[in-house]
């Protein structure tokens, strides 16, 4: 059974003049990576939300249809209930410290302390996790202090520690640099080993090629493609999005006719050895 | 609508993000006038911001906990009283921005200066029995002369009051005034008071 | 500017649960105001709030501190009520059109010692309590936990957007921004310096809920807490005593008051 399922699924911020979201229907199976691409103001975002319940729970506007988390209705389920079902991480690391705490490790049991999470228990969930996501050694520093890669993989792990079965991550490296994007796509990947179901939004195809099993693609409010990632980014230009290196040289080879064309393009540095033909 | 149900309604999570955030608004915006050496105070901006968007208690928690940071970091803990000051002058925000001045920029000019007479008759009494009238200031001298031409401690604490406040708050309430007008509706649509400043009319282009 | 004016020293007055600081603060701001005795301030600095600042290793800085803050509010007492306190008749000392009068005077000394005792006993409390400990000793004793959400994250983000604002000045600046000279000059300069600074810290605020939400900030559940605090059946005897006491000192001076048939005025 699928742990995540989206019917018809419009909305409509308040103060907008159009719908963000067009019936929506897709549905997300347990331990999972699925990408959702898009061009800015797609409506990824707005899908993220109604995943994790912030719509209805705390934007307002107009929503038809349905989101069922575990089969229960979002719309039904109060939000501190579906924060430990469905974890969601954002783009701004900065934002996601509560300032509340004065260390790495007090900014991680945050979560557990609203939950209100045993002491005991608390530690032994905040070291296995400082450990997983490799902050051990920053444990006592300020969370402010850390670098912007850092800031966001305590951003995953303060959700991760809250073990949600599913974690949406909307463009989590989107204000980072390339050194932190990859600190912290090696974490989602870590994430995916420990069986969590998880749905990224990302501009960079290249991680959505080599992280994703299943790519969604919105245009404009409406979902347009739902498919295996290396036939769906092989189309990526159609909806306004910046392919892949790889593909991009594919797609010049093509067109100078040095190959054959083809309809998959290759999206990762395997695939494109394979497709050029390049041994070793 | 009960009281507490109201109360409910202005805590929202966004408003408990936003008041830290004004806090910080209301000091820093502060010593950046201080900075430029203006004639004037301007220290509850956020306060009047948060007053405006999400509620009277709202914004006179953010007045409140600003003034008394402020005596906490630079070590003038007598300045803690006048926290209450700035408390009335975010219940002040909070209704008269229920009540849609900020709709209107004559309207807020009126607000502000209402504003300005009630925070200097709040804080006169302070003035007087913690400070005994003074406050280490260039306006001491204001104080000085009225107290020289025969008023009372508190009359003369009041007057000097009614020199500087109302000018203050005034240009604080237009400054809050401008800043809602650069805001984008969808973020003041998030707000617990946003029909404080939208009409219901209002639209603007969506985006995710 | 320093930032949390928290001095992090081994001594027992440090030790101490933030409350009982608190407590004893309280009764000594208490006592300054309701005992009508001019020296009742310099005998509460010498005798209580200097022996506990020797005893926490603070004395340095909050001698300093306190006399920093209370100087300028000394001498303006003194040159305002000194020679302008309504009513006064006694003069010690002319000079042109202006006298010194005795009555002013000693108001100025009783004002000025009273804001002395103030700033000391706060003092007291705010460099030896961490802010965080402070807030958490609140929410313990039954405030909102969102209060203590607030202080705590005001102080953190503090010195953050005093980075941004210096950034921002440094840049309006560069670009050619004047920031000194006439007031007209100065006033210019406000808007360029403010409106970057406040847009992006309103910006911020949608997705600083979100986050805080989808740890489930609001869960209706009690919360539990990572920062213990030291307590202990002295100190919360202690505390239980130091606000008996401060209730007592108020109705004390207002029965005194009465007594006199006076009403509540300054002395």
């Amino acid at each position: 059974m699928s742990i995540l399922r989206v019917e018809q699924l419009s909305f409509q911020y308040l103060q907008a003049n159009r719908n963000a979201l067009r019936a929506v229907t897709c549905e997300f199976e347990p331990g999972t990576v699925t990408a959702i691409v898009g061009a800015n103001g797609a409506g990824k975002s707005t899908l993220c939300f109604a995943l994790a319940g912030f719509i209805p729970h705390f934007f307002r506007g107009k929503l038809q249809g349905k989101v069922y988390v575990n089969g229960a209705d979002t719309q039904q389920t109060p939000l501190a209930q579906l924060v430990t079902q469905v974890g969601m991480v954002f783009q701004n690391p900065f934002n996601q410290i509560s300032g509340a705490k004065l260390t790495v490790s007090e900014e991680v049991a945050f979560g557990l302390e609203n939950l209100g999470i045993a002491r005991a228990e608390m530690e032994t969930r905040v070291a296995r996790t400082l450990q997983l996501f490799d902050l051990q050694h920053v444990a006592q520093q300020s969370p402010f202090a850390l670098s912007g890669g850092q800031q966001q993989r305590l951003a995953l792990a303060s959700i991760f520690i809250m073990e949600p079965p599913v974690m949406i991550l909307d463009e989590p490296t989107a204000q980072l640099d390339p050194h932190g994007t990859r600190q912290v796509m090696k974490t989602i990947q870590t994430l995916a080993a420990h069986g969590r179901t998880i749905v990224l939004v990302e501009h960079k195809l290249e991680w959505v090629a080599r992280l994703a099993a299943r790519v969604l693609v919105l245009d404009k409010g409406a979902l347009v493609a739902d498919g295996e990632p290396r036939a769906i980014l092989s189309r990526a230009n159609a909806w306004g999005l910046i392919e892949t290196r790889y593909a991009r040289a594919a797609r010049a080879a093509m067109e100078r006719g040095l190959i054959e064309k083809k309809e998959l393009l290759p999206q990762t540095l395997e695939q494109a050895k394979d497709w050029f033909q390049i041994e070793g | 609508m009960s009281f507490s149900e109201r109360l409910q309604k202005d805590f929202t999570t966004i408003t408990l993000a936003l008041i830290p955030v004004a806090v910080v608004i209301n000091i820093v915006v502060g010593q950046i006038v201080a900075t430029l050496k203006l004639p004037i105070y301007v220290d509850s901006i956020g306060t009047i911001l948060v007053g405006a968007l999400c509620g009277p208690l709202p914004g006179a928690i953010t007045g409140a906990i600003s003034n008394i940071l402020w005596a906490y970091i630079t070590g003038q803990i007598q300045t803690a009283p006048f926290a209450l000051t700035a408390f009335v002058i975010g219940l002040c925000a909070g209704f008269f921005a229920s009540k849609g001045v900020f709709k209107n920029i004559a309207w807020t000019i009126a607000a502000g200066l209402a504003t300005g007479v009630i925070a200097a008759l709040v804080s006169a009494p302070i003035l007087v029995y913690v400070n005994g009238g003074v406050t280490g200031t260039g306006t001491d001298a204001i104080v000085a002369y009225f107290q020289a031409t025969g008023a009372n401690l508190i009359q003369a604490a009041t007057i000097q009051g009614f020199i500087s406040d109302p000018i203050d708050k005034t240009i604080s309430y237009l400054i809050v005034w401008l800043i809602l007008r650069g805001m984008s509706k969808r973020l003041i649509s998030q707000f617990p008071r946003s029909q404080n400043i939208l009409t219901e009319e209002s639209q603007v282009e969506g985006t995710s | 500017m320093n930032q949390s004016f928290f001095l992090d020293r081994a001594s027992g007055w440090h030790a101490l649960h933030p409350l009982t600081k608190l407590a004893v603060a309280l009764a000594i701001a208490v006592t300054v105001f309701c005992v009508r005795w001019n020296y009742i301030s310099v005998a509460l600095f010498v005798f209580i709030i200097l022996p506990i600042a020797v005893w926490a290793k603070i004395w340095r800085e909050v001698l300093r501190t306190t006399f920093t803050v209370i100087l300028p509010l000394a001498i303006s007492l003194v040159l305002v009520q000194g020679f302008f306190y309504p009513g006064a008749t006694d003069v010690i000392w002319q000079i042109g059109p202006f006298s010194l009068k005795r009555e002013g005077l000693e108001f100025a000394f009783v004002t000025a010692t009273r804001l002395m005792v103030i700033a000391g006993a706060g003092l007291l409390v705010v460099y030896a309590t961490h802010p965080a400990d402070l807030a958490r000793a609140l929410v313990q004793a039954g405030a909102p936990y969102s209060l203590a959400y607030i202080i705590v994250t005001a102080i953190q983000l503090l010195p953050e957007m005093q980075a941004r604002a210096d950034g921002i000045l440094n840049a309006q600046q560069a670009r050619g921004l004047e920031t000194t000279g006439s007031l007209r000059v100065r006033i210019a300069a406000f808007v360029p310096l403010i409106a970057p600074l406040v847009y992006g810290a309103l910006e911020n605020v949608q997705e600083r809920a979100l986050a805080l939400d989808a740890r489930a900030f609001r869960a209706a559940r009690p919360k539990t807490s990572w920062r213990e605090l030291r307590d202990s059946q002295a100190q919360r005897v202690a505390r239980v005593l130091l606000i008996i006491f401060s209730i007592l000192v108020v109705l004390v001076s207002l029965q005194a008051a009465l007594w006199q048939n006076s009403p509540l005025v300054l002395r």
